[in-house]
């Protein structure tokens, strides 16, 4: 095999596994490597680009909603809730997490805090963005060699 | 005093005048009297003449017996008048009338002149009388009041009148002498007796605040002859505080001079208490007023602000998403095959692009310190190995010829806490500045312990001449052509961000030791360069925002202006200060100061990311143990062979450095080995392979899978979830078509799949359940919005071996299990339209009755006719087990799960074994 091909593959492995090891990402995100598969082969490309693709559009209403006179606190759980749910699914802990706070104060309808979250969620997203588009161009990359993707084991 | 006084005699000149009218009137009376008298004497006289008249007429008529001659009347009448005047009143003439004696007989006569005589007698006698009795009143009315009694008497009658009135009068009542002495004092409750005060002056008879001050007014009063009223308050032992309404008017003798003052006190204490107690209240209330508009402006602005700084966050985040795609796409763009103009373009899109990301971040960055959002973090860190690091990063991307070096002195502790991120930030950011602006010569980094706290002021440091020599050294050396290179600046800004920093921002985190003795130590850090310098006049608008040396400066060399107000700012939030000293073609040190604390254990501390990249450049420091080294270099020669240990010809690799943080130096070759890669290169081999038998059936995805679901409900759909449907098209849309029939595919098929995937997959496929016989599969509903969800969940039953429906919403779900029988449902609680809940409890109302009557009254029309439904209304036979998938937001919880019916739930991230023992629990 193409040696630059194992040097791209090791690569990526080391790379997603220092996504999880810096708390970026969780073992979903291995679980979620995991089902790509042959019948599934774009499986990952595909749900991190709808992730990335999605994201932005409700932390964009969340602001909007922040940025209201009256902060409908409803709407905005329910927002953010869709944005846990997105992220869990992919092991986007770090962003999970962020929601979280937000959650909470959502709940004491702490708009001061609310901001303040929103900001950490923002920027959970930005740095989960980053990282995952490199990771997906070092896919590409490695498909584009004839590679094949690593995937984590035990999962 | 009365007699004395002007007005006393003027009171006395008027009780006089009105005794002379009394006086006066009596007199009147009495003439009156006399009047009256008079003219009934002359009545009397006048009926004696008739009376002789009538007596003449008769005589005539006995004498002449013709009317006398008129000539002679009068004559007569005179003549008469002296006689009638001895005759008495006319009644008595009358009498004469009664004379029985016969008419002018001499017996006649003569009884005649006695009855006259009797009754003149009588006339006068009355006359006598009446004489006397005026003599009698005449002394009665003499001896009748005197004057004095008559003013003594109404004197009386006034001070009865004005004790009346002033009995309960809160008033004090005075005549002082020109001397201010008290010659009379009426006061209502004397706490002195008269002869305590008469003949003293108020400061002799009290003492205290207010006492000289109505004397003074007094006095005033008395000078300028204007009676004046004021408001004076006492202080004094006698009465205690009371404010007194004084009205003083001066009085006058009758040459018109002075001679003393009157004075009416009144005690107005306690409506002075209550008017100052208004007056507070009613400042109070100005000052609440006031206050509370200057609150609410400050709201108002506060909240401005926030709102505007939030805006601009927002809106640096949007503009950053969407032209880190435009870059990202680039940069991809850049790994394809183009020609050399079309790479000249690209390169200049990437670095522009670049340059716009870096102005956003900068912008974020400085938005967040100024509005206290940046948190700073306490992590342990290696001095010495982030200088190393800087450096070497900044080495890496270098394409001057220029040596980096970093010197630390022997007493930097080897470990300090502090936040290593945002001190990385600083130094990167000055050492990437200091790159820029050097053409040859070096850049460094210096870092030595000062004495806390340290005053800022440059000094000369032998640093100064080192550079010097430096640059004298270097002199030789080649000038480089490359003048700008924003991506340069964007590598280093994005350092923060980079794996290995973040790693050891973390690794560091969960090492952090309770400290036990924390001491703090500051550490001065010049980042010197041999660089243009900058002019002084530019000196002090450096560190401002958007503001750079000169106009010329920012043409040549580009940049945002940011970089350096963010280190400042950075460097003051951490408590620190920033200083410059510089020198026009000859180099610029930047200066910053920081406190640190010192951990006492700082002896092992080997997981430091830095560390695992020490391999690739040991051979490149001059000092051979990092935890101590004082001194490194990166020479310009060594930049390509040993800096990018793995790097890659291409421009792909440098892109990912360059953007990602993906930086090569830090991946050593070992690394590879050492740590637990999946893909071994059997496994990869055999995978390989597998890839490509198995290209065939790349087109079956879950993606197409929801598209082909949803195409079936396409017809039914137009009133609900229009928008969410669409989602899904655009989801399935990126797929291509011909996949529909997928969702149908014949179970042989399927089971063809699973052995690829079985044999293909060995490491995965162990968590694949036994499949059951493909023709009696159960049948599984998912309803989820979320389509990332969804996806998710689809591949992962895939894994399990089944094949789900997807829907969207509830009202989606409850037709569904209206039309199709379902083994087993999957319901997210938070959706739009109709959430899990309430979906949850129709279905249970319904199967409980039998009817979907729930379902209607809940807004859902009738089922349509399905194809593969052989009747309208299916009724679910049994109770459908429904699990709810949670992720604990504020509106689910698992009792509201089980009080809406559902049998259980699984908490979202949704994992294979999670699933599996759902699956295992519930379908038979």
């Amino acid at each position: 095999m193409n040696s630059r091909v194992v040097e791209m593959q090791n690569k990526y492995a080391e790379y997603a596994i220092s996504l999880i090891a810096q708390g970026i990402m969780d073992d979903q995100f291995n679980r979620v490597q995991n089902m790509q598969d042959n019948s599934n082969p774009n499986f990952l490309s595909e749900i991190l680009s709808s992730y990335l693709g999605d994201m932005p559009k409700l932390i964009h209403s969340l602001a909007l909603d922040l940025q209201q006179q009256y902060v409908d606190f409803v709407k905005l759980d329910k927002t953010i809730h869709n944005i846990k749910g997105s992220s869990s699914s992919i092991g986007a802990i770090c962003v999970l997490n962020a929601c979280n706070a937000f959650v909470a104060c959502c709940k004491e309808q702490d708009i001061e805090g609310c901001f303040k979250c929103w900001e950490q969620t923002s920027n959970a997203f930005a740095l989960v963005k980053l990282k995952l588009e490199a990771l997906l161009i070092l896919e590409q990359q490695i498909r584009a060699a004839g590679g094949i993707v690593p995937k984590p084991v035990g999962y | 005093m009365t007699v004395d006084s002007d007005k006393g005699g003027s009171q006395l000149a008027y009780l006089m005048k009105y005794w002379e009218y009394k006086q006066e009137n009596a007199a009147r009376l009495l003439r009156e009297e006399l009047d009256r008298l008079g003219k009934q004497r002359e009545e009397v006289e006048l009926k004696r003449l008739e009376i002789l008249e009538e007596h003449r007429f008769e005589e005539e008529r006995v004498g002449a017996d013709r009317y006398s001659v008129s000539v002679l009347e009068e004559l007569y009448d005179s003549y008469t008048i002296v006689p009638k005047k001895k005759r008495d009143s006319p009644v008595e003439s009358n009498k004469g009338l009664e004379i029985d004696a016969e008419y002018d007989t001499i017996v006649y006569w003569k009884q005649r002149a006695v009855i006259l005589e009797n009754l003149l007698k009588e006339s006068r006698q009355r006359e006598q009388i009446l004489l006397e009795k005026l003599d009698e009143s005449i002394k009665n009315m003499e001896q009748q009041s005197t004057p004095v009694e008559e003013l003594s008497q109404m004197l009386k009658r006034a001070d009865n009148f004005i004790h009346f009135i002033l009995q309960n009068a809160p008033i004090v009542l005075g005549h002082m002498d020109k001397e201010l002495r008290y010659r009379f004092i009426y006061n209502h409750y004397p706490s002195f007796k008269e002869e305590d005060i008469i003949g003293k002056t108020d400061t002799e008879i009290f003492s205290g605040a207010g006492v000289k001050e109505s004397l003074n007014f007094k006095r005033e009063v008395l000078e300028r002859g204007l009676p004046g009223k004021r408001e004076i308050t006492f202080e004094t032992e006698l009465f205690g505080s009371k404010t007194f309404l004084i009205y003083v008017e001066p009085v006058f003798n009758k040459a018109g001079e002075t001679i003393g003052v009157n004075y009416i006190g009144m005690d107005i204490t306690d409506q002075v208490r209550k008017r100052e107690k208004m007056a507070k209240l009613r400042e109070e209330i100005a000052v609440q007023k006031a206050m509370e508009t200057e609150m609410n402006k400050t709201i108002h602005i506060t909240e401005e602000t926030m709102r505007a700084k939030q805006m601009l966050a927002t809106m640096s985040h949007e503009i950053r998403s969407p032209l880190s795609g435009v870059v990202s796409m680039a940069e991809v763009l850049a790994t394809t095959r183009l020609d050399k103009e079309q790479r000249q373009l690209l390169d200049v899109m990437i670095s522009s692009g670049d340059l716009v990301l870096q102005l956003i971040n900068d912008i974020l960055d400085l938005s967040k310190v100024e509005s206290g959002v940046m948190r700073l973090e306490a992590t342990k860190f290696r001095p010495r190995e982030v200088v190393r690091h800087v450096l070497q990063t900044a080495a890496a991307s270098l394409k001057k010829m220029l040596t980096l070096e970093g010197y630390i002195a022997d007493d930097v502790p080897i470990e300090v806490i502090g936040d290593v991120l945002r001190i990385r930030q600083i130094l990167t950011n000055l050492v990437s500045n200091a790159i820029k602006f050097t053409h040859e010569g070096k850049v460094g980094i210096r870092l030595y312990v000062v004495p806390a706290p340290y005053s800022g002021e440059e000094d000369l440091h032998p640093v100064e001449r080192f550079e010097a020599n430096a640059a004298t050294d270097e002199k030789g050396d080649s000038d480089h052509p490359y003048g700008d290179d924003p991506s340069e600046a964007h590598k280093n800004s994005d350092e923060s961000g980079t794996p290995v920093k973040r790693g050891e921002s973390q690794s560091k985190d969960e090492d952090r030791h309770p400290i036990i003795f924390p001491t703090t130590v500051w550490i001065r850090c010049d980042v010197y360069d041999t660089g243009i310098g900058i002019p002084e006049h530019a000196l002090p608008t450096l560190f401002k925002k958007y503001m750079q040396a000169s106009a010329d400066h920012a043409r040549k060399y580009g940049g945002t202006g940011l970089g350096l107000a963010i280190c400042k700012q950075l460097v003051e939030l951490m408590g620190g200060h920033m200083t410059l000293s510089s020198k026009e073609h000859c180099g610029s040190t930047f200066t910053f100061v920081l406190p640190y604390r010192v951990s006492p254990e700082s002896d092992d501390q080997s997981d430091d990311p830095d560390e695992l990249s020490d391999a690739s450049t040991h051979h490149d420091a001059t000092a051979t143990d990092d935890h101590t080294a004082g001194f490194f270099q990166f020479q310009p020669r060594t930049l390509s062979s040993s800096m990018l240990s793995l790097s890659g010809e291409s421009r792909s690799q440098n892109i990912l450095q360059n953007n990602y943080g993906f930086s090569m130096p830090d991946i050593n070759p070992n690394l590879a080995s050492l740590s637990p890669t999946h893909a071994t290169p059997k496994e990869l081999e055999t995978e390989q392979g597998s890839h490509e038998s198995s290209s065939r059936n790349s087109g079956d995805n879950a993606a197409a899978e929801i598209s082909g679901r949803n195409d079936q409900y396409v017809g039914e759909e137009r009133n609900i979830g229009e928008n969410l449907r669409s989602l899904d098209m655009e989801a399935g849309s990126s797929v291509s078509g011909g996949q529909v029939e997928k969702t149908l595919h014949d179970p042989q098929d399927e089971h063809r799949m699973m052995q690829n995937r079985d044999t293909s997959l060995q490491s995965t496929a162990s968590s694949v359940p036994d499949v059951q016989t493909p023709e009696k599969k159960p049948k599984i509903l998912l309803v989820e919005d979320n389509k990332i969800n969804v996806v998710v969940t689809t591949s992962m039953m895939k894994q399990l071996g089944h094949r789900i429906d997807v829907v969207n919403n509830g009202i989606e779900a409850i037709r569904a299990v209206q039309n199709h029988t379902y083994d087993l449902v999957l319901m997210d609680v938070c959706m739009p339209v109709m959430d899990g809940l309430q979906a949850t409890r129709i279905i249970r109302s319904c199967e409980e009755s039998g009817s979907w009557d729930a379902a209607m009254e809940a807004g859902i029309d009738q089922p349509m006719r399905f194809q593969d439904s052989p009747v309208n209304f299916h009724y679910p036979p049994k109770r459908i087990p429904i699990i709810a998938m949670t992720a604990n937001a504020l509106s689910e919880s698992a009792d509201e799960c089980f009080e809406n019916g559902m049998d259980s739930f699984v908490s979202k991230p949704v994992t294979l074994l999670k699933l599996k023992e759902c699956l295992q629990q519930y379908l038979p």
